[in-house]
C-alpha cells in the first residue's frame, strides 16, 4: 500500500514591488474556499495567516525541481483568477515557498509559447 | 467622494486606531471579523498578530507567538491593510480614529510599540489579542487610563476612545486605507471613503463573522 505525499505548502505574500523570480506551472487538482478551522476561528484577521476570502489551490507541478510533486497554496480570493480542477496555473514565486501571484494559463497554449507568455506577465 | 490624504507632519501630532472590518462609526463587526492596528505619530501603521498553527491550542488562538507587523511586514503579509488598491481589490474596509495628542504622548505611544516589537510575548484570542496590545499602548501613552471595558475587541477599544476623549480631539474616517511614504519621513495615510450601498459589493468580512463574502448584495464568491 502506498500513500500520496502531503502537498508542499506554499504561502502567499504581497508583491511589495517585486516581480516573480520564477513560476511554478501546476495542473490544478482541487480549488476550494478555505474552511477556516474549527468554528471558523482561524478566519480571525488577527491571526497572521488569515486572508480575506481565503481560497485553497492544490495542484501537481509539471516541471522543474518540484516536478511531479503536489503543492498547496492559500491565497486571497480576490487575487485568484477563475480556476477549476484541471486548469493550468502559473504561480509567481519570489522564493521557494512564497507566491505573489496566480495566473491562469490560457487553455490550449502551446508549450513553446509558454515562456514568452510568462515573460510578458506582471504581478502586483 | 474624493480620496482623503492625511499628512502626519501637518497640524498637531496625531496617533490613531484602525479597526479593520468596521464599516462606519456605528457599525459593530462580528467578533471574529475585526482587527486592531494603530498609527504612530509619523503615520507608521503598527499591529499585533498571532502566529502558529501546529495543531495545539494555538489552532484555537491560544498561546500563539505574538508578532508586531510594521509597514514593511504589513506590506508582505497584509498588503490590503497598507496598499489602498489592494484594500479595494480585496474589499477590506477599515474605520480609523485619529486622536490629536502632544509630542510627548506620541513619543510614549511609539516607545510602547517599540517595546512590543522587541518582546511581543504571546498572542491569545481573549485577553492578549490585537486590541489588548493596542490598548496597552494607548494606556502607556496616557491617552486612556483603563483597559477596554467588557470584552477586549477592537470595536470596544474604538468606543472607549470615543467615549472618553473630547470630541474636538478625535476624527473618524471609514474607507479603503493605504499608506505612502512621506518625503519628510514616516507615511501619509490615504483613504478612499466607503459608503454602503446596494450598488457596492459588500466588504470583506461578511456578516457571518468570518472573512468570507457571505451576506450583502453584489458579492462575488467563488465558493
Amino acid at each position: 500500500m502506498s500513500f500520496a505525499a502531503e502537498p508542499k505548502n506554499l504561502h502567499w505574500e504581497g508583491a511589495a514591488d517585486r516581480q516573480p523570480r520564477s513560476f511554478l506551472i501546476v495542473t490544478l487538482t482541487n480549488t476550494a474556499k478555505d474552511a477556516g478551522g474549527l468554528f471558523g476561528i482561524r478566519r480571525s484577521p488577527s491571526f497572521a495567516d488569515s486572508l480575506p476570502d481565503a481560497h485553497v489551490l492544490e495542484g501537481r507541478v509539471e516541471t522543474g525541481p518540484l516536478g511531479g510533486n503536489s503543492v498547496r497554496l492559500r491565497a486571497p480570493g480576490a487575487e485568484i483568477p477563475d480556476l477549476r480542477e484541471g486548469d493550468r496555473a502559473a504561480l509567481g514565486m519570489v522564493s521557494d515557498l512564497a507566491c505573489i501571484c496566480v495566473l491562469r494559463i490560457p487553455a490550449g497554449m502551446a508549450e513553446e509559447r509558454l515562456p514568452n507568455w510568462l515573460a510578458q506577465q506582471r504581478c502586483g | 467622494m474624493a480620496d482623503i490624504v492625511i499628512d502626519f507632519h501637518k497640524g498637531p501630532p496625531k496617533i490613531g486606531l484602525i479597526v479593520r472590518g468596521k464599516q462606519g462609526p456605528d457599525h459593530h463587526p462580528d467578533k471574529l471579523a475585526q482587527h486592531a492596528d494603530t498609527i504612530l505619530g509619523d503615520g507608521s501603521p503598527e499591529g499585533f498578530f498571532g502566529e502558529g498553527n501546529d495543531g495545539s491550542l494555538n489552532a484555537l488562538g491560544l498561546g500563539m507567538q505574538g508578532v508586531v507587523y510594521d509597514y514593511a511586514l504589513l506590506r508582505l503579509h497584509r498588503a490590503w491593510y497598507v496598499d489602498k488598491a489592494s484594500a479595494v481589490t480585496n474589499r477590506v474596509v477599515s474605520t480609523v480614529l485619529l486622536i490629536d495628542v502632544d509630542q510627548p504622548t506620541a513619543d510614549k505611544f511609539k516607545d510602547a510599540w517599540d517595546k512590543m516589537t522587541t518582546s511581543p510575548g504571546d498572542f491569545n484570542i481573549v485577553g492578549g489579542n490585537c486590541a489588548t496590545h493596542a490598548s496597552a499602548a494607548f494606556i502607556a501613552a496616557g491617552v486612556v487610563s483603563k483597559t477596554i471595558p467588557w470584552m477586549d475587541t477592537p470595536d470596544n477599544l474604538y468606543q472607549q476612545l470615543v467615549d472618553n476623549l473630547p470630541a474636538g480631539r478625535v476624527v473618524s474616517y471609514t474607507g479603503y486605507i493605504g499608506f505612502k511614504t512621506n518625503p519628510s519621513g514616516g507615511y501619509d495615510m490615504e483613504i478612499t471613503p466607503y459608503v454602503a450601498s446596494p450598488a457596492v459589493a459588500a466588504p470583506n468580512p461578511g456578516s457571518s463573522g468570518s472573512l468570507s463574502t457571505a451576506g450583502g448584495s453584489g458579492n462575488s464568491s467563488s465558493s
